[in-house]
């Protein structure tokens, strides 16, 4: 065969490849989506829900999830932030504000479920997120969100944006009394999410004193950015 | 049918990815801590390498030579990413558990070591059996350093409590140094039994 005459076979078999797997794929990717698209929303209410310390049983399905979702955590919007709210006989329990940011390869999305007062954290959990595995993952684990747990959000609890104590460092710099250890190995995760937490809430608590509106919780929980 | 076997045997055994080709450490070091992830690496693997060495092997008289590298890679990340997918949709709790080792399945250099060693060179039903018994080959080493690690280090065998409840569990074995020696302790034996073998 002549030289050229290899060159365009050479091109046209790849262009044939190309668009066949891309086909294949967009195919595979659109049929899927819908159910991708709800594991993931479960997945979200699991956190929420977990966060605002209502238990949801591990072998619970996708349905029981959404259902508890609906019927237990009510939404509202102030301002330019929401958060979720769990009230028990009309009673406040906790709310969980959104909370995300930039981590070291993409970003990371969690919740902060604090007590009715903004005073103390009461559950902090991250659900998406491309940190490393073993390392910036870490975010993730028990051990380390369960170091937020009971902490309080600002100085003496007085509420001021300027006074927050609350701080993710450097492990084994932290003061354990009100700071978080951070994790080892991964300094740029532990520095963005102290970063990102500290900015979150400031508005939380630079909101504290704006009338929410109610919105359906379902509809909150169905955008990722604030 | 018998010469089917036979491919299957040796990539099981004879050639097995792991002990005798070496390839694929990564990822039997990293999702072997709990049985059902490693079965499931294992099954998703082993599903590609088949497919892939059939779709290849079907186009092997017509690949340019120049470009075929570039080829088996599209065939085996497109493969991949549907894997990853389906198991988003279908197992997504596994899928979570496996995280990233799933989209690394196209760099596990199995696949693409079938494909350029023996897919080329071989039909698409040989090419199929030879996936399936690499991916088998690869599979069983997986479970094995995985029963190994969750039975010493968790107490556990597929979630379940198999240790006395006074054991201690190991909690090196869990982590990563546990995984490097139970497989060299596996590939130890591995190798020592099949040199018996060819000595006699």
């Amino acid at each position: 065969m002549s030289k050229s005459g290899e060159t365009f076979k050479t091109l046209a078999f790849a262009t044939v490849i190309s668009v066949i797997s891309g086909a294949a794929l967009l195919w595979a990717g659109t049929a899927l989506k819908p159910r991708i698209d709800r594991n993931q929303k479960v997945k979200k209410y699991r956190h929420i829900l977990s966060s605002l310390g209502i238990e949801v049983p591990k072998d619970a399905s996708a349905k029981d999830v959404i259902e508890m979702f609906e019927t237990k955590v009510a939404g509202e919007r102030l301002g330019p932030i929401y958060r979720f709210v769990y009230k028990d006989d009309g009673q406040v329990k906790a709310y969980a504000y959104p909370v995300s940011g930039k981590g070291l390869w993409g970003m990371i999305y969690g919740f902060l479920a604090v007590s009715p007062d903004l005073c103390h954290v009461k559950q902090i959990t991250f659900y998406k997120h491309q940190e490393t595995p073993g390392l910036g993952a870490e975010i993730e684990k028990k051990w380390f969100t369960d170091q937020f747990v009971n902490k309080s959000i600002t100085k003496n609890c007085d509420g001021n944006p300027d006074h927050i104590i609350l701080r993710v460092r450097k492990k084994g710099t932290a003061n354990k009394k009100f700071e978080v250890d951070g994790i080892s190995g991964a300094t740029m995760t532990t520095v963005a999410v102290d970063k990102f937490l500290v900015s979150d809430m400031k508005k939380m608590l630079g909101r504290a004193h704006d009338k929410p509106v109610s919105v359906p919780a379902a509809r909150l929980a169905g955008g990722e950015a604030q | 049918m018998k010469k089917y076997l036979a491919i299957l045997k040796d990539g099981f055994w004879g050639g097995n990815p792991i002990f005798v080709q070496t390839l694929g450490i990564c990822s039997a070091l990293a999702v072997t801590t709990k049985v059902p992830n490693a079965l499931v690496m294992g099954l998703a693997l082993t599903a590609v390498t088949a497919v892939s060495n059939v779709v290849i092997s079907s186009m092997r008289n017509a690949i340019p030579h120049r470009i075929r590298l570039i080829v088996e890679m599209i065939v085996i990340a497109a493969l991949v990413i549907l894997v990853d997918q389906l198991l988003q949709a279908f197992y997504f709790e596994m899928s979570e558990q496996l995280s990233v080792y799933v989209g690394l399945i196209i760099t596990n250099c199995i696949i693409l070591g079938r494909a350029e060693a023996y897919a080329l060179q071989n039909g698409p039903v040989a090419s199929f059996f030879d996936g399936i018994g690499n991916g088998l080959g690869y599979s069983s080493v997986l479970v094995a350093v995985a029963a190994a690690r969750e039975i010493l280090g968790s107490g556990t065998f597929w979630g379940m409590r198999v240790m006395p409840a006074s054991y201690q569990p190991i909690q090196l074995m869990v982590l990563a140094p546990g995984a490097f020696i139970m497989l060299g302790l596996l590939y130890w034996a591995f190798t020592s039994s099949r040199g018996a073998q060819e000595d006699n």
